[in-house]
């Protein structure tokens, strides 16, 4: 099976007149992957600047309350320019009626996210806005992992997390069949590394969760059937974390 | 109108903006607060060396799950305060309820899984005909979402909604059941002083968006938990409500809402 877990990546362009929600999204986009922030502005004469300048993102955050021009004019105009490919556009809005939802669905909206929300749901909607079908499902699948690891107090700098990625990527999205070895082999394949390595780096992070995050730990053994407590091998850590992941997706 | 519960207060014609301008105040607020703590516990989470890193990480969780309540807070805070104004808050429109509580019950089963509680909620349905009101969908979420976590917190591990077919809706657990004092709020609106001390605000909210809705509400009858009975008003839907279209978007915003403000709910149970 070839390694084709190249990562999709979606680029977006975010406008709200709140500076403080600006930064706060920069600082985001810094620290994660799959979305590229091409820029986070403040008002809806910046956005047709960048637009008109040429920049073409996948997706176009606008907020209801953009002022300069606002949202209906900035949409109105957005289907005036001549772009190479029309951005999807989500908005972010106060909670509101179905009414004005659906008002501004029929403005040229594709998408609507409620605040307050949170950035990793900013996030993912962006990226679900803009990614094809199989982009989100792997998308989800390295969220989750995120999740679930640093829930469990895992230092992403002790190494390793991008070949259990890699490694989770295909045991949930493909078949539930594999051994180790051939796990460490898909992980290893074209990253100049050997498959003996990969198993070390799991077996790292296997002895480093048991460490950091025993509660968590203690799920991953009730989830592949082991009382908690035990030591999981690291092909019991990949098939926990598999099933955890797959409930989550509701897989 | 519901004419069981008199408010005897009266707002001015421009309360509306006043309390959408008060939750839409608060709401984007806490929106930039939490924007920006998710965005620095990322941050650190990645870049900062131990152990500042996970000092500086427990204290940003611990700064959300603060957010998270203070939100919780104020939005009802923002009912209360206005809530006579909740009646004429929104254009109510028809819609099919048995529905609407399947959705209701479906994501609060998840969403307490999610946060590891072992309540169940469950939809009985008494006729198999659909159940038309007039009201406002998040109204009705906002009073299931109350009682449910009341119910939750009260210890009930089990909550059944039933439809009848008098248009009626009961809401029952099994829990230790209701104190006098809160079948006296219930019914009559007077608080006593010991349901002040513990702080509630959920209940009171309770009656106001029962009344927002037109629901009548009394304490329910012969269960050994908590039970409320909402009488429904009389509706007969226009028949273009009942043509048949394509509202898969809709849907999915609805229950987006819907589990959105459950979450938020049971983010104080955990």
């Amino acid at each position: 099976m070839p390694n084709s877990d190249k990562q999709e990546w979606v680029s977006a362009l975010f406008a709200d007149s709140d500076r403080g929600q600006c930064s706060a999204v920069r600082l985001y986009a810094g620290a994660q992957n799959g979305v590229e922030l091409c820029a986070a502005v403040t008002t809806g004469q910046q956005v047709l600047q960048i637009l008109q300048g040429g920049l073409c993102p996948q997706v176009l955050v606008v907020d209801t309350l953009l002022q300069g021009p606002g949202i209906g004019e900035l949409l109105w105009r957005l289907g005036t320019l001549e772009l190479s490919r029309r951005p999807r556009v989500l908005v972010t809005a106060m909670p509101c009626t179905q009414q004005s939802a659906a008002r501004f669905l029929t403005m040229g909206a594709d998408c609507i996210i409620f605040k307050p929300y949170s950035m990793s749901e900013l996030f993912s909607a962006i990226y679900r806005c803009g990614s094809s079908n199989e982009g989100w499902d792997a998308y989800r699948v390295r969220e989750y992992l995120h999740e679930l690891l640093c829930g469990m107090h895992y230092n992403r700098r002790l190494g390793g997390w991008s070949y259990l990625e890699r490694i989770l990527l295909r045991t949930v999205l493909g078949s539930q069949d594999y051994i180790a070895k051939e796990l460490y082999q898909y992980a290893a394949d074209g990253q100049h590394i050997r498959p003996e390595t990969v198993g070390s780096a799991i077996q790292r992070i296997n002895e480093s969760l048991r460490r950091t995050g025993p509660q968590g730990y203690d799920r991953l053994c009730r989830t592949v059937n082991k009382p908690a407590g035990s030591r999981l091998s690291n092909l019991e850590l990949i098939r926990s974390l598999t099933e955890l992941i797959r409930r989550a997706m509701g897989r | 109108m519901n004419p069981q519960i008199p408010t005897g207060r009266q707002w001015p014609e421009n309360a509306d903006p006043l309390r959408g301008g008060l939750k839409g105040r608060l709401a984007e607020d806490f929106c930039v607060l939490r924007g920006t703590v998710d965005a620095l516990a990322r941050f650190l989470e990645q870049q900062a060396p131990e152990p500042a890193r996970s000092t500086g990480m427990d204290t940003l969780r611990e700064m959300t799950s603060r957010i998270r309540r203070l939100e919780r807070l104020a939005d009802n805070a923002a009912d209360l305060a206005l809530g006579a104004q909740l009646r004429r808050l929104r254009e109510p429109v028809a819609l099919e309820l048995t529905e609407q509580l399947r959705t209701f019950c479906a994501c609060a089963g998840e969403e307490l899984a999610a946060c590891g509680h072992p309540a169940r909620v469950s939809l009985q349905q008494e006729s198999a005909d659909g159940l038309w009101v007039e009201a406002d969908d998040s109204l009705i979420n906002n009073l299931l979402a109350n009682l449910l976590s009341n119910s939750v917190r009260a210890g009930a591990d089990e909550v059944e909604l039933t439809c009848t077919a008098q248009r009626h809706l009961l809401y029952r657990d099994n829990g230790p059941g209701a104190d006098p004092a809160v079948t006296e709020l219930l019914t009559g609106g007077t608080v006593s002083g010991d349901l002040l001390a513990q702080g509630g605000t959920g209940l009171l909210l309770v009656r106001e968006y029962a009344a927002a809705l037109g629901w009548t509400l009394q304490p329910g009858q012969g269960s050994t938990g908590f039970s409320l009975d909402f009488a429904l008003p009389q509706y007969r839907p226009e028949p273009s409500h009942l043509v048949l279209a394509d509202d898969t978007n809709r849907r999915e915003q609805a229950a987006a809402l819907c589990r959105r403000r459950l979450r938020r709910e049971f983010a104080v149970l955990a």
